[in-house]
């Protein structure tokens, strides 16, 4: 009951009328960031950050929090209407979200997207607030061999993502393990395939990867295709009254919403593994144990819902680890540490002693922040989905410019610009030769942690693989992998045999 | 007729106030000051340049804007090449740090220290190495038994390669007579979880990553003197009788090439009154653990060129460059 009365305790503080004013501020501007392609939470933290020094500490952080929030609700809204992702993890949103608003549900893709993401981030704070320093103790015991094993398993499951055609899958996953291995590796430190340019000696970056593939070829596939969103005759069908769903859907919903929050809350416990890991492990395990799992990927709001709780729960989760012990889970919660350091707050096992007033008080802002994003959220649906009637030649040029900006503002770099355009090309062709870019994406997003890892991992073993079965937590992992990789051949094999006992039982 | 006038007066009253502020200085800037970040937005270099400018702010001794430019890529590579291409311009800064020449040199870089002009030196990073709070190292002695028992075995883990931390471990797998494994992490959050997680024995730790010493615990500095408290306990690697294992981490600023002189004198000016408001030292040098200092442009151009040959010689040692 301790942590109850604590929480109350943060409550009262953070319940004051400019605090809830800092949250709904936060939010809004969050939304917007997370809306607009190429920028993302940590840049809308650190912009903002120098602002908040002039507040109180609490009333600041509950504006960063709140920003947080609002940023993972508006990062799936361009990957929903326009099939921009704004970040990693909404690559997956796109997956179900953008077949949905072709469909024209644009609106219940929107509606589910938030509230699964207030579903799934409730229940990753609620984690946070009972077990936090729990967690963070047990995301420790993933070194470098288990997270690599982690990363390959969520690797080897983007062959359920593969479409009709697995060999294509797997020939665009490749394409992307390939593109990723561009630049200075951590694990070597040497440049590779970079031809000497300094513009790729880090890599290429994802946002004008993903701008490119999937916003820019877009709109090369409008101008192809002529298609006029406008003209589809959904324009009796894109009210609020139309975007709300009805009780089965939302019954069928939730529990996809709580299996993925707690899924993707502990995967954003571990160090370096992420919310793109996180809301893609919870759509895998969506596809395999829900109930229309292999509809997923055709517009399911369900696939939707598992994506958005799974990434908005491993963004609570990454607070774990910054909180009790002061290491940072994600890119955002490394700068928020900068600020913590900033208003003379030491983070680490002491925070909670010395200031439980700023440590409850930011875990309850989170359930405030939460609850301001998704009614600024609600509030804007009915206006987003009339995007989707804007006729379609005032919508591609709008995407075109969109793509151009969201892909120059990452870097302030043309090189990317060109990049993206390049990437839109080489897209549209892959599309029409029917090649998913998803399964490519997320390899790329994957593959450098994998290589980071299982090179920390053989440095620590002086290359010796055996590191890989000696751990109790990476062999169980590998142990599924091949359960996984395995099973579809062993039921090819056991279909035949049964085939044959059938055939010669008639005979 | 009054009109012209009264506009007749309110010019000459603008240009004797110009006069007057600009009397202190042979070089004002005349439109808004392009501060360069060859990193993105929210990291170390970001938020050192933001609290810069508030700090300058306060100084008053700029009339104009000063707008931050994140140029990121290339490990600094990108924005390097930004800076240098303002030849001559004295609206043009950057922030130059250790870490930075570091990889200019272990990249080869197309602009190198010589193709910039230092301006001032504000503050001092270094570094430690460290255990697990926990762990029975107690000291550098233990660490090196254990490294006798057990070469090339004791793994040690930094931020990065080729890097502040990776040169550090370098230093110490130079000087202390044993070999070592060194294991580079994406940063020093993932190092930290590395360490408490007990899968490396040991890791390099910066000064200004404010680590906790409840959590970790440090067996040496590679300061050249003993650091203020907190850090007060922990000694010098000079102390425990191991020489050639002093690291500091310049945060440095700098021009592109041929900044006219009066521009240099004018920014050294403006950086040492900045670094005297308590906005600097409170809240960004405090705050972020580091070693308040002050050098002028040439006494930073010194420091570079002393720094740089010393980095080379070390990456050289270890392997990393030809």
């Amino acid at each position: 009951m301790d942590i109850l009365q604590s929480l109350m305790q943060g409550f009262a503080t953070s319940l004051t009328f400019s605090n809830i004013l800092a949250a709904l501020v936060g939010a809004g501007l969050g939304i917007i960031v997370g809306a607009i392609p190429g920028l993302g939470s940590v840049t809308g933290i650190a912009l903002l950050l120098p602002l908040t020094f002039q507040m109180d500490p609490i009333t600041g952080i509950i504006m960063l929090g709140a920003l947080y929030y609002g940023c993972m609700y508006g990062g799936s809204y361009s990957a929903i209407l326009l099939n921009i992702p704004g970040d990693a993890p909404a690559v997956v949103t796109s997956l179900d979200g953008y077949p949905l608003s072709q469909q024209g549900h644009g609106g219940k893709a929107l509606f589910t997207a938030n509230i699964s993401s207030f579903i799934g981030g409730t229940v990753g704070i609620i984690m946070l607030t009972f077990m936090g320093p729990i967690l963070a103790h047990v995301g420790l015991m993933f070194g470098p061999a288990e997270v690599a094993a982690l990363i390959l398993l969520a690797l080897c499951s983007i062959g359920w993502l593969l479409g009709d055609n697995p060999l294509k899958g797997l020939i665009s996953t490749f394409i992307g393990v390939m593109l990723a291995t561009i630049g200075i590796g951590t694990a070597f430190g040497q440049p590779r395939f970079t031809f000497d340019s300094m513009y790729l000696l880090n890599g290429i970056s994802f946002i004008p990867l993903v701008i490119g593939m999937f916003g820019f070829s877009q709109v090369l596939v409008m101008m192809v295709n002529r298609v006029d969103p406008s003209a589809k005759g959904l324009s009796g069908r894109l009210g609020l009254k139309e975007s709300l769903l009805d009780r089965k859907e939302a019954l069928s919903i939730l529990p996809v919403s709580l299996r993925s929050g707690v899924l993707g809350n502990l995967v954003g416990i571990l160090p370096g593994a992420g919310a793109t890991t996180g809301s893609f492990l919870s759509y895998v395990l969506e596809k395999k144990v829900g109930r229309n799992g292999d509809e997923l990927g055709k517009g399911r709001i369900q696939g939707v819902a598992a994506s958005e709780a799974g990434n908005n729960a491993a963004a609570a989760g990454s607070f774990a680890p910054l909180l009790s012990l002061g290491i940072p889970g994600s890119g955002t919660a490394a700068v928020l540490l900068g600020g913590l350091m900033m208003w003379g707050l030491q983070p680490g096992p002491l925070l909670f002693q010395n200031n439980p007033d700023f440590v409850w008080g930011l875990i309850s802002s989170m359930y405030l922040g939460n609850v301001m994003a998704v009614l600024a959220a609600l509030a804007i649906i009915p206006f987003l989905v009339k995007l989707l009637l804007i006729p379609a030649s005032i919508m591609i040029p709008v995407i075109a410019v969109v793509c151009v900006v969201g892909s120059y503002s990452v870097n302030n770099s043309m090189f990317d610009v060109w990049f993206m355009l390049g990437a839109g090309v080489v897209a549209f062709f892959m599309t029409a030769a029917r090649y998913p870019i998803a399964p490519l994406l997320l390899a790329f997003v994957l593959t450098p942690r994998l290589e980071t890892s299982l090179r920390q991992a053989l440095d620590i073993s002086r290359g010796d693989p055996m590191i890989f079965l000696r751990s109790p937590i990476a062999a169980t992992l590998l142990t599924l992998i091949l359960l996984f990789v395995l099973y579809p051949l062993a039921k090819r094999l056991f279909m035949t045999v049964r085939r044959r006992g059938h055939k010669a039982a008639a005979e | 007729m009054t009109k012209t006038v009264m506009v007749g007066k309110t010019a000459l009253c603008g240009v004797l106030c110009l006069a007057l502020v600009g009397g202190a200085h042979a070089w004002e800037p005349q439109r808004n000051v392009e501060f360069v970040v060859p990193y993105s937005a929210g990291g170390g270099s970001d938020i050192n340049a933001r609290m810069l400018v508030e700090a300058i702010r306060e100084t008053g001794m700029v009339n104009r804007n000063i707008l931050i430019n994140n140029r990121p890529g290339g490990s600094g590579a990108v924005g390097n090449s930004y800076t240098y291409s303002k030849r001559g311009d004295g609206h043009t800064i950057t922030t130059f740090n250790g870490g930075q020449m570091m990889s200019m040199v272990v990249n080869d870089a197309s602009v190198q220290l010589d193709d910039l002009t230092p301006l001032a030196t504000l503050s001092l990073d270094t570094l430690f190495v460290g255990v697990r709070a926990e762990s029975d190292i107690e000291n550098l002695d233990d660490l090196i038994e254990r490294a006798e028992q057990d070469p090339g075995g004791i793994t040690v883990g930094g931020a990065g390669r080729g890097g502040e931390d990776h040169l550090a471990f370098a230093m110490l797998d130079d000087n202390l007579g044993v070999d070592f494994q060194y294991v580079p992490f994406d940063g020093t959050g993932d190092v930290t979880s590395a360490l408490l997680g007990g899968h490396i024995d040991a890791a390099i730790f910066k000064l200004g990553s404010r680590v906790d010493q409840s959590m970790v615990r440090f067996l040496a500095t590679y300061s050249e003197e003993r650091l203020d408290a907190p850090f007060d306990e922990v000694p010098t690697f000079d102390e425990l009788g191991y020489e050639g294992l002093e690291l500091m981490i310049f945060r440095g600023y700098a021009g592109p090439p041929d900044m006219p002189e009066e521009a240099v004198e004018f920014w050294e000016d403006v950086f040492r009154a900045a670094a005297e408001t308590d906005k600097w030292t409170q809240e960004y040098v405090e705050n972020n653990g580091l070693i308040p200092t002050f050098m002028g442009a040439e006494e930073s151009a010194e420091y570079y060129q002393r720094e740089q040959e010393r980095y080379r010689a070390l990456f050289q040692e270890a392997g990393m460059i030809d």
